[in-house]
């Protein structure tokens, strides 16, 4: 019997003594070679079928809108990926129960007038005339992000003010003096009609009057992009089809607005067309269905676009662990669902 | 009269009782891992449990409960210097004030909106991190948790207690283990409030949790066994044969 109980005491010393392991991450992702030929369509391959699921719960958000948030406060992103010789394929899909984007509308009012709808809160950002959105940060060389993911680069405004300055935005998005991260930013609206994710980048800018954005910048470009369709405070072009129920307007089928178009009621606030250069890198679609997004992405493992050194991750050595997050923007300007932590890609 | 005496329905009550305690344990450990490891299952080291009760409570909970959130360890040991040099107001703003800002104030600011938020302790001034300077747990914390502690635990123990009275174990295996359980009792909730004053008080909390759940564990396995079975070991016939 004491032999009995000096083993139990010597056990439970022993646990006690473990040192305590390192913050860990929240998952791992695991990318597999595949030697299919991936289509960047929305629909998954069979070849996907063999990708290893990462499933991440986002269940944060940064804050609750004045007017108040119809939108998602958690779903589940469920996240696949793979790499052939040249590119590194991604396949997400999360639980979305409306397809939103209808983004600045413009809409005929019943005197013959033009109303571009918006319902902005106090932070003038919008809830409701908006996109569905995606985006997922990538570390370039941000110490703190291998540990906390995302939140490396979010920083909240405290009694109104961000770095001493006068904010109204609740969060804005810059690192370390001379780090980056790079952030894919599907749209649902901007840029997935045109296959592709917004390429862009977070620096550690904090001066408003450089870069309005603070840190959060477009990778740089040749052409292409999208801009609000206005000018004097009516819409600047049509679709190409009056008849269309159209959410965007393609750049290359635009028709000048003129007042005399009865056949049309409602007018897109986006006209868009491709980027090309660095901006252009990620080519992504995204179909709606079912009460879920599904995105598929395709983007080179390594780039070589201008700046590509300092705007984009590069997946250049295999061995290595990759950092990142994901988050969810259902029909919403700045408010989003994410995860804490971090998350790490591994090639296998 | 002993317990295996019982008619089945008593034993099957006795031995679903003594299960849920046997779990209840089980959670309760995690529990408190995971608020020392900051949500880490791993069992924690014995500095951290030390940290958390008897530690400078702003260290302790970036080392513990807040790590996932800490962007640097280095930030820790800034925090832990300025803190034993006495917290001095002239150094906070080119010391503490970027860290604060970088991995507390996001949450920890009287109109975050952030799923988190924590408003009550908001950590944006030199004085709102002063607040939370203090060695050991907060008085309010410590009052509340050891008042229901003690009412809770204790009327645990003497309900199984009773029971192991009534096994047919070894008298001495009673005694030690009902004395075991209330003393772990007396020194876990104890300590909590010791460990404000004396730090070393902190690193004696892992052996009196660990007596006050062994001797429960061990009274809840032992009257289970004792309800259907000879206790192997140390039941008294046992020795008698």
């Amino acid at each position: 019997m004491r032999k009995a109980l000096t083993l139990i005491a010597a056990t439970a010393t022993s646990i006690l003594l473990i040192p305590t392991a390192q913050a860990k991450p929240l998952g791992i992702l695991d990318n597999i070679a595949t030697p299919t030929a991936i289509v960047v369509d929305g629909m998954a391959e069979t070849a996907w079928d063999a990708a290893p699921a990462l499933t991440v719960v986002l269940d944060q958000t940064p804050y609750e809108p004045s007017n108040g948030y119809p939108g998602i406060s958690k779903t589940t992103v469920t996240v696949r990926s793979m790499h052939d010789d040249k590119n590194v394929y991604f396949f997400l899909e999360w639980d979305d129960p409306t397809e939103s984007l209808n983004r600045f509308p413009w809409m005929k009012q019943p005197d013959g007038s033009w109303k571009q709808l918006a319902n902005k809160d106090d932070t003038g950002h919008d809830n409701t005339y908006y996109e569905d959105k995606m985006s997922m940060l990538w570390n370039i060389n941000v110490k703190a992000f291998d540990k906390k993911g995302c939140g490396a680069a979010c920083h909240m405004a405290k009694g109104g003010k961000q770095q001493g300055l006068d904010d109204k935005a609740p969060g804005r998005k810059y690192t370390k003096p001379g780090t980056t991260i790079d952030m894919w930013h599907w749209k649902g609206v901007r840029t997935n009609p045109n296959a592709q994710i917004d390429d862009q980048f977070i620096d550690d800018n904090t001066d408003p009057e450089k870069n309005k954005g603070w840190g959060r910048h477009g990778d740089s470009k040749t052409g292409g992009g999208y801009k609000d369709n206005i000018a004097d405070g009516k819409p600047a072009f049509v679709q190409a089809d009056l008849a269309a129920d159209a959410t965007v307007i393609f750049d290359s089928q635009k028709t000048p607005f003129n007042g005399d178009m009865d056949e049309i009621k409602r007018i897109p606030g986006i006209v868009t067309s491709a980027f090309t250069g660095s901006r252009g890198d990620i080519a992504a679609k995204g179909i709606w269905k079912d009460g879920k997004w599904r995105v598929e992405i395709s983007r080179p493992l390594v780039t070589s676009g201008e700046n590509a050194d300092v705007q984009d991750v590069q997946f250049n050595d295999l061995n290595k662990s990759y950092s990142f997050g994901i988050s969810v923007f259902d029909n919403s300007q700045i408010n989003h669902v994410y995860h804490n932590g971090v998350l790490n890609m591994v090639f296998k | 009269m002993m317990i295996k005496a019982l008619n089945s329905a008593a034993r099957i009550a006795l031995s679903g009782f003594c299960l849920s305690v046997l779990m209840g344990l089980a959670y309760a450990m995690l529990a408190i891992t995971m608020s020392v490891t900051g949500g880490d299952t791993l069992i924690p080291s014995l500095e951290k449990v030390q940290q958390k009760y008897a530690g400078v409570m702003i260290v302790s909970a970036m080392q513990g409960s807040m790590y996932e959130h800490v962007s640097e360890d280095e930030s820790i040991d800034a925090v832990k210097q300025w803190v034993e040099a006495g917290a001095p107001e002239n150094t906070y703003d080119t010391n503490i004030a970027e860290i604060m800002d970088t991995d507390c104030t996001n949450c920890h600011s009287v109109d975050s909106s952030m799923t988190e938020a924590m408003p009550s302790m908001p950590l944006s001034s030199y004085e709102e991190v002063l607040a939370v300077t203090s060695r050991g747990q907060p008085w309010g914390k410590i009052a509340v948790q050891t008042h229901t502690h003690l009412f809770a635990i204790s009327a645990l123990i003497m309900i199984l207690a009773i029971a192991l009275s009534y096994t047919q174990i070894l008298d001495w295996v009673k005694y030690l283990l009902i004395s075991g359980a209330f003393l772990g009792l007396w020194g876990d909730a104890l300590s909590w409030t010791l460990a404000k004053y004396i730090a070393f008080v902190g690193y004696l909390i892992p052996f009196t949790g660990a007596l006050l759940t062994g001797s429960i564990a061990a009274m809840a396995m032992i009257v289970i066994l004792d309800c259907w079975i000879k206790v192997p070991l140390i039941s008294a016939t046992n020795q008698e044969s």
